[in-house]
């Protein structure tokens, strides 16, 4: 091992946190090298100065107050599987309808304006029932992630919903940036400027996203709109061509395949992040 | 003797006695760990009661497949890096600019008292994440693998976060 290397791993040394043949050839070198000595000196040195801070002891009055805090506190209780689902759609109703309305409000604004311009034939009705079905799968997903993660207090849960702005943000703005390229490339396919007014969802969107205003419901919805878009947009194209298969079977297999692997997605995607921001907040 | 995590089962039973021997374990660890992160004794008392509060209202949410002093350790660390947040804007301490007393007087009390107090202000002041694997490996005695456990991150990391503190308290202290 040369010299570099026996100081990258003398700290570890110190604690005894190396393998042994690492030991064996960080003694050998520390006999026969006179630098790397003085680090190790020095490093023992500093361990037994760190030594100087002592250990404290619980006060007298620390088991008291611990027992009498102890007395008045609640502990979670435990609730059946059932109990918790009834919670995770009540509560995804609550929280996320604000959400599913502007899916379901960007996805009917788009679709009505590409059905205008006949470039497609589809049943909005149908489509909204997809994109709520969609948003349902998602929002109980990702609630049921936050009730079974490590925090299931509800005040830290509003924490956790707080902390989650800096990534809805960056969803926000991915869904914006790909929402405006699909409604452009739209408006040019089809030589017309009526897409273009489906660009206002989008900027009122951007507005509630400047103002921070129920971002992370607004948001959520937005994302799964502009989400829900771009995976039925295979099937758009395929009826602009004709296709000529029965292509409302198809539409209802896709879009519903859709909703379960965007909500899947989507879900996961929440849930790796809320777990990560839970795991700090125990 | 009863494995933590048994005890945990008991106190998910209903048994408060079990929750006692727990406390009993860990308070001095637990309160010292908290006291090295926060520098202020009543206030580390104040946390650690905190620490066991929350660990009594999670006992049922506690999976006894993984080991109680991680996730006691993580549950302090957490609290901790919650007051850290709340708290930052107090003057950070420059670890530059600590003055260690000299040799030739350390056997004087007040000298060591002094010691204590530019170790203390040397650990203090190094990053969030740092000082955090210095206290769990230094003053806790935990290996690399627990302490990865708590803080959630490889052994990778701790290992050189460890050199990382080691090196900036050698700078400090020895100059």
């Amino acid at each position: 091992m040369t010299c570099k290397n026996i100081k990258s791993e003398l700290v570890h040394f110190i604690y005894g946190e190396v393998t042994p043949e690492i030991k064996t050839d960080i003694k050998e070198h520390l006999s026969i090298c006179s630098e790397c000595k003085r680090e190790f000196d020095s490093l023992v040195n500093t361990r037994e100065m760190l030594n100087n801070w002592k250990d404290i002891t619980p006060s007298e009055e620390f088991q008291r107050i611990l027992n009498e805090s102890l007395k008045v506190c609640d502990r979670e209780e435990d609730v059946s599987n059932l109990e918790l689902i009834k919670g995770a759609i009540f509560s995804m109703i609550k929280t996320l309808s604000p959400g599913m309305c502007g899916m379901v409000v960007t996805t009917f604004m788009v679709l009505v304006m590409a059905a205008k311009v006949e470039i497609i034939n589809l049943n909005p009705i149908l489509l909204i029932i997809c994109g709520v079905f969609w948003s349902g799968i998602y929002s109980m997903v990702f609630d049921l992630a936050i009730k079974n993660g490590s925090s299931s207090d509800k005040v830290r849960m509003r924490e956790l919903l707080g902390l989650n702005l800096k990534y809805s943000v960056y969803f926000a703005f991915l869904a914006l940036f790909i929402g405006l390229i699909l409604l452009l490339s739209l408006s040019i396919m089809s030589y017309s400027q009526e897409f273009l007014y489906s660009f206002i969802p989008l900027f009122i969107s951007a507005y509630f996203i400047v103002r921070k205003v129920h971002y992370s419901y607004v948001l959520h919805g937005i994302f799964l709109g502009i989400l829900y878009i771009l995976m039925i947009g295979p099937v758009l194209y395929m009826q602009c061509l004709n296709f000529q298969f029965s292509v409302y079977v198809l539409m209802i297999l896709s879009s519903s395949l859709g909703a379960l692997a965007g909500g899947a997605t989507g879900a996961w995607i929440s849930s790796r992040v809320l777990f990560q921001v839970s795991r700090r907040h125990v | 003797m009863k494995a933590d995590e048994i005890l945990m089962d008991e106190i998910r039973a209903g048994n408060s006695q079990a929750f006692d021997v727990l406390i009993y374990r860990y308070e001095k660890s637990i309160l010292n760990y908290l006291y090295r992160w926060v520098g202020d004794f009543h206030h580390a008392e104040e946390l650690c009661q905190e620490v066991f509060l929350r660990v009594y209202k999670s006992a049922l949410r506690f999976d006894s497949n993984q080991k109680f002093s991680s996730w006691i350790y993580r549950i302090a660390n957490n609290l901790c890096i919650d007051e850290y947040r709340k708290n930052k804007h107090v003057k950070k301490i420059d670890i530059e600019g600590i003055e260690v007393p000299s040799d030739e007087n350390l056997e004087e009390i007040v000298e060591k008292q002094e010691l204590q107090e530019c170790v203390k202000k040397a650990v203090m002041a190094l990053p969030e994440s740092h000082r955090a694997v210095l206290i769990l490996k230094h003053y806790q005695n935990l290996s690399y693998n627990e302490i990865g456990e708590i803080l959630n991150c490889p052994v990778g990391t701790v290992k050189s976060r460890m050199h990382y503190a080691l090196m900036e308290l050698k700078k400090a202290l020895l100059k």
